[in-house]
């Protein structure tokens, strides 16, 4: 009887509007931007970066979730993999169609815990029938445009590292992090990759000569950011 | 009992040649047999092909091909079970039998060799010796020792021994892994089998391991090797045949659903995994249409009905419940790849999804169409898109070896990848600070700075380059006429702060991947 009166409350609770406090895995790299983690359950309005995307996939797909992306065809495989995306784990729907599209990332919200979309309009019933589902669910849905009632981060590149006048390549990108969740705004400054290219690349002697090359573009003043070594 | 067929190398392939005419067949430069005219002129087996030549200059030379002669072999084998069954091959041109319950029923074992020798005269022709000994290596040892004019030696039980004793230690050669074995032996003065088998058995095992005991066992005549039986490949192939030729996809998938579950059945039956299945679509006006399906684990019934459905939907190309625009006469089922069951028993921890995302992908690829759902991998190749592979959930992903990442890729991309891969390149212009598009000469040089970038779209449409490297040349396959490119790319950000990976070919500027 007690035990049914508890199993109750659990539904009751994972019922509740009240957002749970669940947390998703986060890449090392972003651990200052989301310093306790991805809270589950809720919708990530990103705009500005796929890269940030791909490294907020990288954390949970690293704990052996599944992940899915929707609606993004122009993906970057090869810089899932090398956020630590395990692609055996990662399903791509590159073209949902718009009649489809609710029905799509609700089917995927069920297998995977993160799901990345492009945005789609839907009529509000089925919106809330989502987040319902995604709340119930502890997902995380990650959808790069703007989304009503979604927690926001808005990602501005600051510069590159690397490139030059007809010289070097492109190594690294510095980018400021405006993130709103539960009204609260804060500001994280992130050099992203943080880590320098692997070392097994044949590549990695010259680019370690690039990173020494001063870079020409304006570096982010602020001091939370972590600048190249 | 051993039935050999001599010079069967050469009696495969005679009927590429004149009847008589030398003959040599090579591998790797070197002659492995020839015929007797050829063999006359002193051309032997171990002989440079450039030296055989100059032996027997009007001989024909052809290439060495051992599934040609087991495949002409193979009359000769039906020829032989039809006398005795259970036959065993043991290189093409020899093949052994049990002799036991061949002797049973036709009284001796010589009356046994000789309706063999009869039966298979009768159907092949040719020189065929029989010979009949206590194990399978004496037999073949007892076979050589046959002419042509009696054809048959049998070798009573208990005799072998003695046969084999003469016999130089070189016949171990063909039968023992170590190649030294038999000109060690000659070295310490054991020229024949007689005096191995004099040894005690101990002391050979001890001075040459396992070699030196099957050795000792042979020579003392007491090689009873398990004769495996030949078995013939069994069809698997289903078809199904429609006999009021339909045009609607659902109709045909209905009736091919008994004889598919029948199929799959069959194979559990057998123990057998299928992932890899052959589906030939019939139509009415006699074309026909072939896929081959690949299962990253293996295919159940509704796999393989969904594989026959996706098929289908392919031929009319259009809206989903569209009819066909020609009748479906048959369809086709033919396994391609069977593996036993053992081989693929799931791990502990399972090396496959878990049932219900496999439901529930499937489940979405029923309403998104085959190619809605895709799982992705990493390949080898230059240009970023080619690296990119994707294949619809439940088809297998190139193996590692076949994605041909690790080879290097000379022009590949230095630095982090870009996150977004235009699946179409976007047109772009690149111009210089005189509005003059850039040109990349042959040589790998660049007209001007580029300092303006025009895309197709977003705003603003032009934007100044502030930073820019390149050009970086990919020549991808330029030893081929066709299918050669020449590209150069540069990365740029421009004053957005947004980074490009721009490639210009034959004058044209196209984005291929953008760094956001």
């Amino acid at each position: 009887m007690v035990s049914e009166l508890h199993e109750l409350h659990d539904l009751l609770e994972r019922r509740d509007t009240a957002p749970s406090s669940a947390r998703l895995p986060v890449h090392p790299d972003l651990a200052e931007a989301f310093p306790s983690g991805l809270r589950a359950g809720t919708v990530y309005s990103l705009t500005g970066s796929t890269t940030l995307a791909l490294a907020m996939l990288a954390g949970p797909s690293q704990k052996g979730s599944w992940c899915a992306v929707v609606g993004l065809p122009d993906l970057g495989v090869e810089a899932a993999v090398e956020w630590g995306v395990d692609l055996d784990r990662l399903i791509l729907v590159p073209d949902p169609g718009v009649g489809e599209w609710s029905r799509t990332v609700a089917t995927l919200i069920e297998i995977a815990d993160v799901v990345v979309t492009a945005p789609c309009r839907i009529p509000p019933a089925e919106l809330s029938r989502l987040t319902a589902r995604l709340r119930s669910r502890q997902s995380v849905m990650v959808v790069t445009g703007p989304w009503p009632r979604a927690a926001t981060v808005q990602a501005t590149t600051v510069g590159w590292d690397g490139l030059g006048h007809g010289h070097g390549c492109l190594l690294r990108q510095h980018v400021r992090l405006d993130i709103t969740e539960r009204h609260q705004t804060r500001s994280v400054c992130l050099t992203l990759p943080h880590e320098a290219t692997p070392q097994s690349s044949p590549l990695a002697s010259s680019l370690r000569y690039f990173a020494g090359t001063p870079a020409v573009l304006p570096r982010p003043s602020s001091d939370t950011s972590r600048g190249p070594r | 009992m051993a039935v050999w067929l001599p010079q069967w190398s050469i009696r495969a392939v005679h009927d590429q040649v004149a009847d008589g005419a030398p003959l040599i067949l090579v591998a790797k430069g070197v002659v492995v047999a020839c015929s007797s005219t050829a063999a006359a002129t002193g051309v032997t087996g171990g002989l440079r092909v450039r030296e055989a030549q100059l032996r027997c200059p009007e001989a024909t030379v052809l290439p060495h091909r051992p599934e040609l002669e087991a495949r002409e072999f193979e009359p000769v084998l039906r020829a032989i079970e039809e006398v005795v069954p259970g036959v065993h091959v043991v290189r093409p041109g020899l093949a052994a039998v049990r002799a036991q319950g061949a002797r049973r029923f036709y009284g001796s074992e010589h009356l046994a060799a000789q309706e063999i020798l009869h039966g298979v005269r009768d159907r092949v022709g040719g020189d065929l010796r029989v010979a009949v000994a206590d194990g399978l290596f004496a037999a073949e040892h007892v076979a050589y020792t046959t002419d042509a004019q009696s054809p048959l030696a049998v070798v009573r039980s208990g005799d072998s021994p003695r046969f084999l004793a003469p016999l130089p230690v070189s016949v171990l050669e063909q039968q023992v892994e170590s190649i030294r074995m038999p000109g060690l032996l000659r070295r310490m003065g054991i020229r024949t089998l007689g005096d191995l088998a004099a040894l005690r058995r101990a002391d050979v095992h001890a001075r040459f391991g396992d070699d030196g005991l099957l050795a000792h066992r042979l020579a003392s005549g007491e090689d009873t090797p398990v004769l495996d039986v030949r078995s013939a490949p069994r069809d698997h192939t289903v078809r199904i045949d429609l006999e009021d030729h339909t045009t609607q996809v659902d109709q045909v998938t209905d009736l091919c659903t008994a004889a598919v579950d029948g199929f799959v059945r069959h194979l559990t039956q057998q123990a057998l995994l299928c992932h890899e299945i052959r589906v030939t679509v019939e139509l009415e006006d006699g074309t026909a249409h072939t896929r081959t399906w690949r299962h990253p684990w293996h295919f159940t019934a509704a796999d393989v009905l969904d594989r026959v459905r996706w098929q289908l939907q392919d031929l009319t190309s259009a809206a989903v419940d569209e009819p066909l625009a020609h009748a479906v006469a048959g369809v086709s089922i033919v396994p391609e790849s069977l593996d036993p069951a053992h081989h693929h028993a799931a791990g502990l921890w399972g090396d496959r999804p878990d049932e219900h995302v496999v439901q529930a992908l499937t489940d979405l690829q029923k309403t998104l169409g085959h190619a809605g759902v895709l799982t992705c991998a990493v390949g080898g190749g230059r240009l970023l898109d080619e690296r990119r592979i994707l294949r619809p959930w439940g088809d297998a992903l190139p193996s590692p070896r076949e994605r041909r990442l690790e080879q290097p890729w000379p022009g590949n991309l230095p630095g982090p990848a870009p996150a977004t891969v235009f699946t179409r390149a976007w047109p772009v212009t690149v111009l210089t600070d005189t509005d003059q598009p850039v040109v990349v000469s042959s040589r790998g040089q660049v007209s001007g700075a580029p300092t303006w970038l025009r895309l197709p779209e977003g705003r603003p449409a032009t934007r100044r380059i502030t930073a820019w490297a390149g050009p970086w040349p990919v020549r991808q396959r330029w030893w081929q006429p066709t299918d050669s490119r020449r590209l150069d790319r540069f990365q740029l950000v421009d004053e957005q702060t947004h980074a490009w990976l721009i490639v210009a070919e034959a004058g044209r500027w196209w984005a291929e991947a953008r760094y956001d």
